[in-house]
C-alpha cells in the first residue's frame, strides 16, 4: 500500500460527507455529487468509495437506510447525522485553517524572513 | 466518536454475515448499474457500457474485504479462517490430537480440581458484604488468632466500643435435634445478638434474630428461646415448606421456635462446617458467667472510619482493665497477654490452618504435572513442524507475514488448550466428587460444597489460555528459524537437524519434573507409612468409646470447699457403677469411664506439684481422670507399681498414676513409686501417691510426641465431671451392644444423654487424613508424571528412528548387529534420562525442603526415596525406550532405501 493513502482517505471521508450534507444520496450519488460539485476536477476511486462510505456509517456520521431510486430502483440511501454534520464542520474549520498556513508558508518572500 | 455505535455496527455484522455481504453485493450491483446505464445513455452499447462500467468499478471482491477490514472486522474472519484450518489440521491427525488434549484434559483437570479445594478451603471470602472490614477479636496475644476473650470481657468491650458497628460472639456447635418425634444430630452455632448484623445478613424468609432474643441467659428473649436454620436445612429437612417458620423444635431437649431461614449463599464461617441451625448466645450450655474461660470467638465489624489500629487500643485498654480487675493470674496472662485483631474476611481457620500447606503442595504437584503434558504437546507440535516445513515455507513465499504464521499456530494451541479444558473440566467435576469423598469419609466429616462457579471457570480459562502459549512457543520458534530452508531442500529433509535436540531438551525436562514428584511421593508415602507404624502407646483396634452427658445436681456453693471432694466422690460412685454395668454386659471384655480419651480432640491441663523439699511444681502436665479398667481396655501397659483399684475411692488414700514422660521428667532414674504429689485446688488437702507408672500414649495425634500425663481414679476426681467417655473394648458388633448401653445409661446417670459412638482405631485414621491424601495425591499425580514424561519420550524416539529409518537402513546393509541398532537407539534414551537425571536429583532434594513440616520420620534428603524414585523412572523409561529400540532393528535395508 503506498503512504499517502491516509491523506487521501481523509480527504475522502470530508468530500463524502460534504455530499451527503447537501441531501442524502446513494453510493454512486456521492461519486456524481463530488464530480458535480468539484466541477469534473475530482474524480473518486470507486473502489475506495464504499470501504469509507462503509467506515463512516460504522463511526455514526452517515446513517444508511434503504429507498427507492430515480429509476424505481432499491438503493441503500446515506444521510448525515448529528455527530456527522458537527465533524463535517469541524474538518471544515481544520482544512481551511490548515490551508491558510500552508498557503501562508508557501507565499512567503525571502524577504520576509 | 461514538464508541457505542461503532460497536452496535461491529456486533450487527458479528451477529449476521450474510446480511452485510447481500447489502454490499446489491449495493455494488446497483451502483455498476447506475454507471453502465450513465454510460449508455452516452452512446454505448448495453454490453460494452456494462463492462466498462465494471472495468471502472475495479476489483469487487477486494471491495468488500476492504469494507469488512473498515469495520474492523477483519481480524474476526482471519481467526475464523485459521481455526478452520487448525480443525481441519487436527482431524487429519487424530492419533495426536488424542494424546494432546487427553495430556491436557488430564493436567488441566487435576489443576482445576485442586484448585477448586484450595479456592474452598483457603482463599475464598466470606460471601458476605465487605468481608474485609471483619475481624476477629483476639485475646491470646496473636497466637491462636481467633481466641476471644471470656465472655464477661466481650460482653464489656461490646458496651465500650466505638470502633465497631457490632461485635458478636459464636461458638460452632452440635446439636441434637428433635424434630416431629425423630432426633438427629445436628450441626451449628450459637451466636451472640448482633452476629447476623455484624455479617450483614438478612432473612431470605422470616426473620434473623437480634439483640433482644439474646437477652436472658438460658432463656432466651421477648418470644423465648428462638432459632434460625440455614436454607440447606429447610430444603432438606422441611421440603422448603414455609409452613416451618413459628414451628417448636427440640434442641438439646430445649424447645425452639424456628423465626427465620438464612440466605442461601451464607454456609457458617468455615469450609466444611455449616451452620445449619444457629441459636442465640444466652442458650449455651456453657457457664457464661465465668470469668476466666476461653470457648468461643469474637467477630467484629470495623465501621467505615475506623482503623484496626484504633479498634485494637481500644479493645486492648478493655482487656487489660479486665486482667486487673480480676485479678487474673501470671500463667493465664502469659497465655493471654493482650488483644490483636486478625482478619475475619475468609472466617474461621480450622481446616485452613490443617489443609493450607498439604493442598499448596498438591497444587504445585499438579502443576508440574501440567507442564510435563505441556512438555508432551509441545514436543508433538514440533515434530509437526517439522512435517510442516513445506507448507510453512510455501506460505511465506506466498506472502503470509511473520506474525501471520505465528497468529496461525497460536491458534492452534489454543484450540488444542481449549480442547483439552474442556475435557478437563468434565475429570475435575469426577474428580472434586472423590477428592471431597476423601475428606467426608469419616463420621467428623468435613462436608465441602466447591462451586462450579466463575471463579473457577476463570482459573482454568486462564489456566487453558497460559498452557496454549507455553506450547506453542515451540513449534513457533521452530517456524521462525527452519522453514525457509525447507523448500528449497524439496521438503523431505532426511538429515538429522538441531530441532531433535529441542525435542530432547523437553523430555530431559520432564524427566527431571518427574524425579522430583516421584521423590516427593516417595517421602510421603514413607511419611504416612512411618505414622501408620507408630506406637501410639494403646491399642485402638476393638476399643469404642460413647460420650455421655449428665445433669449434674446443683454445685456446692463456693464457700463450702470443705464439700467440694465429697461432691465429687458421688459424682465419681455414679461413673464407676454405669462401667461396672457395662463391663458385666456378655460379650464387653472391659469397660471404662473417662474423662477423655485419645484423640477425642479434648485434653485437660493441670498444675502438678512435687511434693518434697523443692516443692517443684509442673505447669505443662495433662490430667486425664480414669475408673480402673481403662488402662486394661486401652492395652495401656503399666510399666511399674499397680493400677488403679476400686479399693481407691472417694474417702480412702489419695492415689495417682503417672506416664512414663512425667515419671521420667521430675524423677529421672530413681523409682517414683511412693513419692508423693499434690494437684492444688482451694479446699484440697492431702497429698496423692504415686502408685504407678503407665507406658505413654499419644493422645493429640501420631505426629506429636506423647505429653507428660498424670492420672486420677475417677472416684477421686479433679473436676465436676458432667460428660465422660465410656471406653469399651469388645468383640462385638458395636450394633448390638448399644440398646443395652442406653438403657445402662438412663438407668444409672441423672438426665444421662448418649453423644459420639466412635470407633477408636477409626479416629487415628482420620487423624491420618491430611497425610493419607497428600501421600495418595502425591503418589497418583507422580505416576501420572511418570507416564506423560514416558509418552514424551517414546515419542521423540519414535520420531527419531522414523527419521533415520535411511540411516539405519544403510548401517544395517553394511553389516550392522541388530544388537548395535538397539544400542544406536537406546543411547539417545540414556543421555536424554542421564539429562533429566543430573539435573532432577539436585533440585528435587532442593525441592523437598520445602515440604519437610509435612514428613514425619523421614529426612528431606531420604537416600531411600531417592532410590526408589530413580529405580521407577529408569524402568519405566527403559520400557518405553526399547519398542522403538527393537522397531529400529527390524528395519529392512532394502525397504527402507528403497522409501527415498
Amino acid at each position: 500500500m503506498p503512504k499517502p493513502a491516509d491523506l487521501l482517505q481523509g480527504t475522502l471521508d470530508m468530500l463524502i460527507l460534504k455530499a451527503v450534507s447537501l441531501g442524502p444520496l446513494h453510493g454512486y450519488g456521492v461519486l456524481l455529487r463530488i464530480r458535480q460539485i468539484s466541477k469534473q476536477r475530482l474524480e473518486i476511486q470507486q473502489g475506495s468509495l464504499y470501504p469509507a462510505l462503509y467506515r463512516l456509517e460504522h463511526q455514526g456520521l452517515l446513517a444508511g437506510a434503504w429507498g427507492e431510486s430515480e429509476n424505481k430502483r432499491r438503493a441503500r440511501y446515506y444521510s448525515l447525522t448529528q455527530a456527522g454534520r458537527r465533524s463535517l464542520q469541524e474538518q471544515t474549520r481544520n482544512w481551511n485553517r490548515m490551508g491558510e498556513i500552508i498557503a501562508g508558508v508557501l507565499g512567503t518572500a525571502p524577504d520576509e524572513v | 466518536m461514538s464508541a457505542l455505535s461503532r460497536l452496535r455496527s461491529w456486533w450487527r455484522a458479528q451477529r449476521d454475515r450474510g446480511r452485510l455481504d447481500r447489502q454490499l453485493r446489491e449495493e455494488l450491483e446497483f451502483h455498476v448499474d447506475c454507471c453502465a446505464e450513465d454510460l449508455m445513455r452516452a452512446g454505448l452499447s448495453p454490453d460494452a457500457a456494462r463492462q466498462r462500467a465494471r472495468a471502472a468499478f475495479g476489483n469487487m471482491p477486494a471491495t468488500g474485504e476492504d469494507v469488512r477490514a473498515a469495520l474492523g472486522l477483519r481480524l474476526g474472519d482471519e481467526i475464523r479462517g485459521d481455526l478452520r484450518y487448525a480443525l481441519r489440521m487436527l482431524r487429519r491427525s487424530p492419533g495426536f490430537t488424542m494424546v494432546a488434549i487427553c495430556s491436557l484434559g488430564l493436567g488441566i483437570g487435576a489443576n482445576t480440581a485442586i484448585f477448586s479445594l484450595v479456592d474452598t478451603v483457603v482463599l475464598k471470602p466470606l460471601p458476605v458484604e465487605r468481608p474485609d472490614r471483619l475481624f476477629f477479636i483476639d485475646s491470646s496475644g496473636g497466637r491462636s488468632g481467633q481466641s476471644g476473650p471470656p465472655y464477661p470481657a466481650f460482653e464489656i468491650m461490646r458496651e465500650r466500643n466505638r470502633h465497631f458497628s457490632g461485635l458478636a460472639a459464636v461458638s460452632a456447635s452440635g446439636f441434637r435435634v428433635t424434630i416431629d418425634g425423630t432426633t438427629e444430630p445436628i450441626r451449628g452455632a450459637h451466636a451472640s445478638g448482633q452476629f447476623f448484623d455484624v455479617l450483614r445478613l438478612t432473612a431470605s424468609h422470616g426473620r434473623l434474630f437480634t439483640p433482644d432474643d439474646d437477652a436472658r441467659i438460658g432463656a432466651g428473649g421477648r418470644d423465648g428461646a428462638v432459632a434460625v436454620i440455614s436454607d440447606a436445612l429447610w430444603r432438606r429437612r422441611f421440603g422448603a415448606d414455609l409452613a416451618v417458620l413459628g414451628k417448636t423444635i427440640e434442641v438439646d431437649t430445649r424447645p425452639v421456635t424456628i423465626i427465620g431461614i438464612l440466605p442461601p449463599r451464607f454456609h457458617g464461617l468455615q469450609a466444611g462446617y455449616r451452620f445449619d441451625l444457629i441459636l442465640p448466645f444466652v442458650l449455651t450450655s456453657n457457664d457464661l458467667r465465668e470469668k476466666e474461660s476461653w470457648w468461643f470467638q469474637v467477630i467484629g465489624r470495623l465501621r467505615e472510619e475506623a482503623t484496626a489500629d484504633q479498634a485494637q487500643a481500644e479493645l486492648d485498654a478493655v482487656w487489660q482493665a479486665y486482667l486487673n480487675d480480676n485479678r487474673v493470674g501470671a500463667g493465664t496472662r502469659k497465655g493471654f497477654p493482650n488483644i490483636v485483631l486478625t482478619s475475619a474476611r475468609r472466617g474461621l481457620n480450622q481446616l485452613r490452618r490443617d489443609f493450607a500447606e498439604p493442598l499448596w503442595i498438591v497444587m504445585a504437584i499438579v502443576g508440574v504435572v501440567l507442564a510435563i503434558g505441556c512438555a508432551n504437546v509441545a514436543n508433538l507440535l514440533v515434530a509437526r513442524a517439522s512435517a510442516r516445513d513445506r507448507e510453512i515455507a510455501l506460505r511465506r513465499a506466498i506472502g503470509a507475514g511473520t506474525g501471520r504464521l505465528l497468529r496461525q499456530m497460536l491458534v492452534e494451541g489454543l484450540l488444542l488448550s481449549g480442547l483439552g479444558a474442556a475435557v478437563g473440566l468434565g475429570l475435575a467435576v469426577t474428580g472434586v466428587q472423590i477428592l471431597i469423598a476423601l475428606f467426608a469419609g469419616a463420621h467428623r466429616a468435613v462436608l465441602l460444597e466447591p462451586a462450579f462457579d466463575m471463579r473457577l471457570l476463570g482459573f482454568t480459562a486462564a489456566v487453558a489460555v497460559l498452557t496454549g502459549l507455553l506450547f506453542s512457543l515451540a513449534p513457533a520458534l521452530h517456524a521462525l528459524r527452519g522453514g525457509q530452508a525447507a523448500l528449497a531442500q524439496g521438503g523431505r529433509g532426511s538429515q538429522i537437524p538441531t530441532r531433535l535436540h529441542a525435542g530432547q531438551a523437553l523430555v530431559a525436562l520432564q524427566v527431571t519434573l518427574s524425579i522430583v514428584l516421584l521423590f516427593g511421593a516417595a517421602l510421603f508415602v514413607r511419611t504416612l507409612i512411618n505414622l501408620k507404624s507408630v506406637d501410639a502407646g494403646f491399642t485402638a483396634a476393638g476399643v469404642t468409646t460413647i460420650t455421655v452427658d449428665a445433669v449434674l445436681p446443683p454445685a456446692v456453693p463456693p464457700d463450702r470447699p470443705d464439700q467440694f471432694a465429697e461432691e465429687r466422690a458421688d459424682i465419681g460412685r455414679m461413673w464407676q457403677e454405669l462401667a461396672d454395668r457395662i463391663g458385666a454386659l456378655p460379650g464387653v471384655e472391659s469397660a471404662a469411664v473417662a474423662a477423655l480419651t485419645p484423640f477425642s480432640g479434648a485434653v485437660r491441663g493441670v498444675r502438678l506439684v512435687i511434693v518434697g523439699p523443692s516443692e517443684q511444681a509442673d505447669s505443662g502436665i495433662r490430667l486425664n481422670q480414669v475408673t480402673p479398667a481403662y488402662f486394661d481396655a486401652f492395652r495401656m501397659r503399666i510399666a511399674k507399681g499397680r493400677p488403679f483399684r476400686p479399693e481407691d475411692r472417694g474417702g480412702s488414700a489419695r492415689v495417682v498414676i503417672l506416664n512414663q514422660s512425667a515419671a521420667r521428667h521430675h524423677f529421672g532414674e530413681s523409682n517414683p513409686i511412693g513419692r508423693h504429689v499434690r494437684l492444688p485446688k482451694p479446699g484440697e488437702s492431702g497429698d496423692a501417691e504415686v502408685i504407678g507408672i503407665v507406658a505413654d500414649a499419644r493422645y493429640e495425634s501420631l505426629r506429636v510426641a506423647p505429653s507428660r500425663m498424670a492420672y486420677v481414679p475417677l472416684a477421686q476426681a479433679f473436676d465436676r465431671i458432667g460428660r465422660a467417655t465410656i471406653v469399651i473394648r469388645s468383640a462385638l458388633e458395636m450394633t448390638a451392644l448399644v440398646p443395652a448401653i442406653r438403657r445402662e445409661v438412663r438407668e444409672r446417670i441423672s438426665g444421662g444423654l448418649v453423644g459420639t459412638i466412635a470407633s477408636v482405631s477409626h479416629e487415628v485414621d482420620e487423624a491420618l487424613l491430611r497425610e493419607r491424601l497428600v501421600s495418595l495425591l502425591a503418589t497418583v499425580f507422580g505416576a501420572l508424571a511418570l507416564i506423560l514424561a514416558c509418552i514424551g519420550l517414546y515419542g521423540v524416539l519414535s520420531y527419531s528412528v522414523v527419521r533415520r529409518t535411511r540411516e539405519i537402513g544403510i548401517r544395517v546393509a553394511v553389516g550392522a548387529r541388530p544388537a548395535g541398532v538397539v544400542w544406536l537407539v537406546l543411547r539417545e534414551t540414556v543421555l536424554v534420562v542421564a539429562c533429566g537425571v543430573a539435573v532432577g536429583v539436585p533440585v528435587a532434594l532442593w525441592m523437598a525442603r520445602f515440604v519437610e513440616g509435612q514428613l514425619f520420620a523421614v529426612r528431606s534428603r531420604d537416600p531411600l526415596a531417592i532410590t526408589g524414585a530413580l529405580l521407577s523412572l529408569i524402568l519405566v523409561a527403559a520400557l518405553a525406550g526399547l519398542i522403538p529400540a527393537r522397531r529400529a532393528s527390524r528395519i529392512d535395508p532394502i525397504h527402507a532405501l528403497r522409501c527415498e
